[in-house]
């Protein structure tokens, strides 16, 4: 065949065979059609053609509309992406850090880790308040004082653990009175399981593990090593990719750079109207606390890439600064204190933006701290460590597959188990939940906040006899709870702090009846 | 619609070419009925393409196609003044409909910012940044797609007419097809009444027109979705963010890709719009010349966007007097030119300041620089200058206003330690289309087709290699048209 014809033929073969096949399978095998249409996890939904005069007037629909409904695209596009895998994972994890240590031989290095025993371990060696309120008070009948002679007999016996004390209670086989003798908590037994060098990621520590309950306790803690050089920018989509398979927030960085301070004008605006809320509070007898979680970013900034620095402080710390300083709202933005306890346990998990577990129990212990309330030293409670899969909404963000991410850490604390919450409203992290406990206050707590309030509502419903946790978006779903509450927190995590100040606003209102 | 997406190449595109054989099939006796046919179909499709944008548009380009076409009419009577007037009458109604839909705008915000009382630093910044205070009670207009090519193409058809270079043509279909004709109504070329008047009469399409037309089409649309759309992802990137603290390294990646989008998105274009010609059995002029070997700025004048700079030189320069009234008067005609020329591309100073670049440089060549550059061993250091202008050029053209441009480009003179690396841009595949790009910026194709037709054998066996070859080449360029319609557009809740 001639060059010309089977080029012409080829063309128009390759143009219209496909689409015509796949119409095909659509009208004959509908069931062959659904398969090979298979869902590629867009997380949005394709194309529709609404109305005739949508086409009309523009037709970036029907583009929008055929590149969507495109024959065989999924397999086409899974196939490309592996293609595309195949060339760029060699690349990203050999050939690039190569050529970026070639060209940052000597370079200025990265930020310098500290060990400092400040402000931040106020929250530790167990300061105030007990352990636990006792249901019932402990009977210390005397048996002697009494009148009656009895005979006891061992009824029931609680035994003591590394943590919580117990009883044994006597009962009297005559009258059936009985009483009960207190058995102190044991503590733990701990053997030294090993001495652990630090690390770049991790700090130096011995580690001590209770041979009675394998509590694991780190004494003659040494700060993390410090890796002196550059480390360069890497974005991948809105993530940054920190040193050892960190990962970051894009939109941290301005924060993060300090390159996002505040003018002087909205300062004043900002503070002014955290003012104007606290007077509301004040007048109707509330408790508030204005509360900045910390972004990822600002607590794990030695894992962060090498940048240039805009400003000593961000913009939390200019806001809390000069609030504490022109006014006596509780404002709360915990870095110190999560700082000192990532010596203990990571605080927020590698690969999402959000504090995991224990990041979420220093803050809220941070709130009970600024409250006057009792704070539970988290050096006396039961925390287990587990490590799970590399998983985390970073990955997402970033159009990044977790294969071959090592594990992250989650952790299981038990808190205050002698208060039991006896009734719920919603789920922990849904827009609305409610609780009710056996905390003998009879307060009420109402946190209002973003994503990274749900992590705190383990240590408030049980702090609280009443607590509510709502995201800042269903404030006109709890207008009553904000109204009923003795305590108002308000959170926003660090890079947020606009949606703080416009939720501000809305309970100042609610509060003054406007 | 554009000829890069599934919309185009695997519906609009097969129906219109089978559609075309089919008109071309009809059983008339009389060859001109069936050309009328073939045109018919060609004017139906070239409109449906056009509608596809937005029925209003084809309000607007029947209301060209009127104007010109009654134009062109009157340009041909006898009497001078009535054509003189037709010219005048169709040159004032064509350019009055283009600065309305692409010049209004900037207009006002100039007039609103002018009278607004504000200081006069506030003032030019609102204008750099088209920034408007409102006073003024109007919208800003849509720039309607392709308007600046079929009202030139338009106004060359009036002006060759009134020239007497051109037969007026007074069928409407046919002078309707040669301005909205699909292949080059968007993005060019522009191209001249007088090249394709008789093609419009009477043409042959042949399996070997046919399948050079579709080897062309396929090399321009790898040239686009290949390597100009992985080059814009760079520039996108990084024209996107903040500037500041960029480093030179990123920044002069940024004006590099962006050169090398734009150079091989227009001619990709360019070669897509002939290669359909082709198919349909027209011939329409080349547009490109590999413009980047270019030696001095009049060389590269002469490599890009052709079609452009002829029509600037037939309907502006050469009317102004061209070179033929002393020294003064040229460089004038030069300065003119360009600024027009930097202005046709778009409503903003950037554009402006883009053609003034070129407009000095011209003018400093034609002094003297020009004679020195011809000489043999300034070859290299010519087209190490060239490169270098028309590098800065585009980052002028690319900048959303002058005060990015100039940040940009102060980082490229940057020095100190920057936060970005190149690699921070660069993925492999990345990588690898910039080998490419940077190697087909070459006359590699020529400098090979010279050397293979001059051999018969070669010829034989290497024909068939190129089609097999431009085979996958449109397999892969379809493959990744697909897949970028891929949009994992995530929500996450706060």
């Amino acid at each position: 065949m001639k060059n010309s014809v089977f080029k012409t033929i080829s063309f128009i073969f390759i143009l219209t065979v496909p689409t015509i096949v796949w119409l095909l399978i659509m009208v004959i095998s509908p069931d062959t059609f659904k398969k090979l249409n298979f869902d590629l996890s867009e997380k949005r939904e394709l194309t529709k053609l609404e109305s005739i005069e949508d086409i009309a007037t523009s037709g970036e629909i029907l583009t929008d509309y055929a590149a969507d409904r495109a024959p065989f695209r999924s397999n086409l596009i899974t196939f490309y992406q592996s293609l595309q895998a195949d060339i760029e994972v060699p690349y990203e994890d050999v050939i690039k850090p190569k050529l970026l240590a070639l060209m940052f031989k000597g370079a200025e290095g990265g930020a310098v880790a500290e060990l400092d025993d400040g402000p931040g371990s106020s929250l530790f060696a167990g300061n105030s308040g007990d352990q636990s309120e006792p249901d019932e008070p402990i009977a210390n009948d005397n048996p002697e004082i009494d009148d009656k002679k009895h005979t006891y007999e061992v009824a029931n016996t609680v035994e003591p653990t590394c943590y919580k004390p117990g009883y044994v209670e006597y009962i009297c086989s005559d009258c059936g009175k009985t009483y009960k003798e207190d058995l102190p908590a044991k503590g733990h037994n701990y053997f030294v399981a090993g001495d652990i060098e630090p690390s770049y990621e991790d700090f130096g520590y011995t580690l001590n593990v209770c041979s009675d309950c394998w509590y694991q306790l780190r004494t003659n803690i040494q700060p993390r090593l410090v890796d002196e050089n550059y480390f360069a920018p890497n974005t991948k989509g809105n993530v940054i990719l920190g040193r050892y398979n960190w990962l970051f927030m894009g939109t941290d960085l301005d924060f993060f750079k300090g390159s996002n301070l505040l003018t002087a004008d909205e300062l004043t605006d900002y503070v002014t109207t955290l003012a104007e809320l606290k007077a509301a509070c004040d007048r109707n007898n509330k408790e508030l606390v204005i509360f900045f979680a910390p972004n990822k970013s600002s607590v794990y900034r030695e894992f962060m890439p090498s940048y240039k620095m805009d400003s000593e402080q961000n913009r939390a710390q200019q806001i809390t600064s000069c609030v504490k300083e022109f006014t006596d709202i509780r404002i709360v933005y915990p870095l110190d204190q999560l700082r000192y306890a990532d010596r203990y346990w990571r605080m927020y998990f590698k690969y999402d933006t959000h504090w995991n577990e224990m990041g979420a129990f220093i803050g809220a212990q941070s709130i009970n701290e600024i409250l006057g309330n009792p704070v539970i030293d988290p050096l006396s409670i039961d925390v287990r460590q587990k490590t799970v899969p590399a998983d985390g909404d970073l990955f997402g963000l970033g159009g990044i597959k977790p294969d071959n991410y090592p594990e992250d850490y989650k952790y299981e604390y038990i808190y205050r188990d002698d208060i039991v919450v006896t009734a719920q409203e919603g789920q922990m992290d849904g827009a609305i939940f409610k609780t009710t406990s056996t905390n003998p206050n009879g307060k009420k707590m109402i946190v209002l906040g973003d994503s990274f309030r749900g992590r705190m509502s383990p240590v408030f419903m049980k702090d609280y006899t009443y607590y509510t946790a709502a995201h800042i978006e269903n404030i006109g779903d709890v207008t009553q709870d904000i109204l009923d509450s003795d305590v108002i927190v308000i959170e926003s995590v660090e890079r947020f702090d606009y949606t703080l100040y416009s939720a501000a606003k809305q309970v100042k209102r609610l509060l003054n009846g406007e | 619609m554009i000829f890069s997406s599934v919309l185009f190449l695997l519906v609009f595109l097969p129906v219109a070419i089978i559609l075309y054989c089919v008109a071309g099939t009809a059983p008339f006796s009389k060859e001109s009925t069936v050309q009328r046919i073939k045109n018919g179909v060609l004017l139906l499709v070239s409109l449906l393409f056009y509608g596809m944008g937005g029925y209003k548009y084809l309000i607007l380009l029947g209301s060209v196609l009127i104007i010109n076409y009654l134009g062109g009419l009157a340009a041909s009577l006898e009497t001078p003044i009535y054509r003189k007037m037709a010219l005048a009458y169709s040159v004032v109604a064509d350019l009055g409909i283009l600065f309305a839909f692409k010049y209004l705008n900037l207009f006002v915000c100039v007039f609103e910012n002018c009278t607004s009382g504000k200081t006069a630093l506030e003032n030019w910044t609102n204008i750099v940044t088209l920034t408007r205070t409102g006073v003024v009670d109007y919208t800003d207009i849509i720039l309607p797609i392709g308007i600046s090519f079929y009202i030139f193409q338009s106004i060359s058809y009036v002006a060759d007419v009134y020239k007497k270079e051109a037969q007026v043509q007074k069928n409407f279909f046919d002078f309707a097809l040669y301005v909205s004709f699909f292949p080059q109504l968007i993005a060019g070329p522009i191209v001249k009444y007088s090249d394709i008047d008789k093609q419009i009469r009477s043409r042959r399409e042949t399996f070997e027109k046919v399948s050079d037309g579709v080897g062309r089409f396929i090399y321009g649309l790898a040239k686009k979705a290949l390597i100009a759309d992985t080059m814009a992802e760079i520039a996108d990137e990084i024209w996107g963010m903040k500037l500041e603290g960029l480093g030179a390294g990123v920044a002069w990646l940024a004006a590099i890709s962006y050169t090398l989008q734009i150079y091989f998105d227009f001619s990709g274009y360019s070669d897509m719009a002939i290669g359909l010609g082709k198919i349909f059995g027209f011939e329409f002029k080349e547009n490109f010349n590999y413009p980047y070997i270019s030696g001095s700025v009049q060389e590269f004048w002469r490599r890009w966007h052709i079609s452009l700079s002829t029509w600037f030189k037939e309907y502006v320069y050469i009317p102004l007097g061209g070179s033929r009234k002393g020294m003064g008067k040229t460089l004038l005609n030069i300065f003119i030119v360009f600024l027009l020329t930097g202005i046709w591309h778009g409503a903003n100073l950037t554009f402006l300041a883009w053609g003034l670049i070129y407009a000095v440089l011209l003018i400093i060549e034609r002094l003297f620089l020009g004679k020195l550059l011809k000489k043999k061993p300034m070859r290299v250091i010519g087209t190490i200058y060239t490169l270098f202008a028309v590098i800065l050029a585009w980052v002028f053209f690319r900048s959303d206003n002058l005060f990015q441009a100039s940040e940009l480009i102060g980082q490229m003179f940057s020095k100190g330690q920057n936060e970005y690396t190149v690699f921070t841009f660069l993925s492999m595949k990345a990588i690898i289309t910039f080998v490419f790009a940077i190697l087909l910026c070459f006359p590699v194709y020529p400098a090979i087709k010279k050397r293979v037709e001059a051999n018969k054998t070669a010829a034989k066996i290497l024909a068939p290699i190129e089609t097999i070859w431009q085979i996958i080449l449109l397999l892969y360029s379809l493959l990744v048209i697909i897949s970028g319609s891929y949009n994992a557009f995530i929500y996450f809740n706060f």
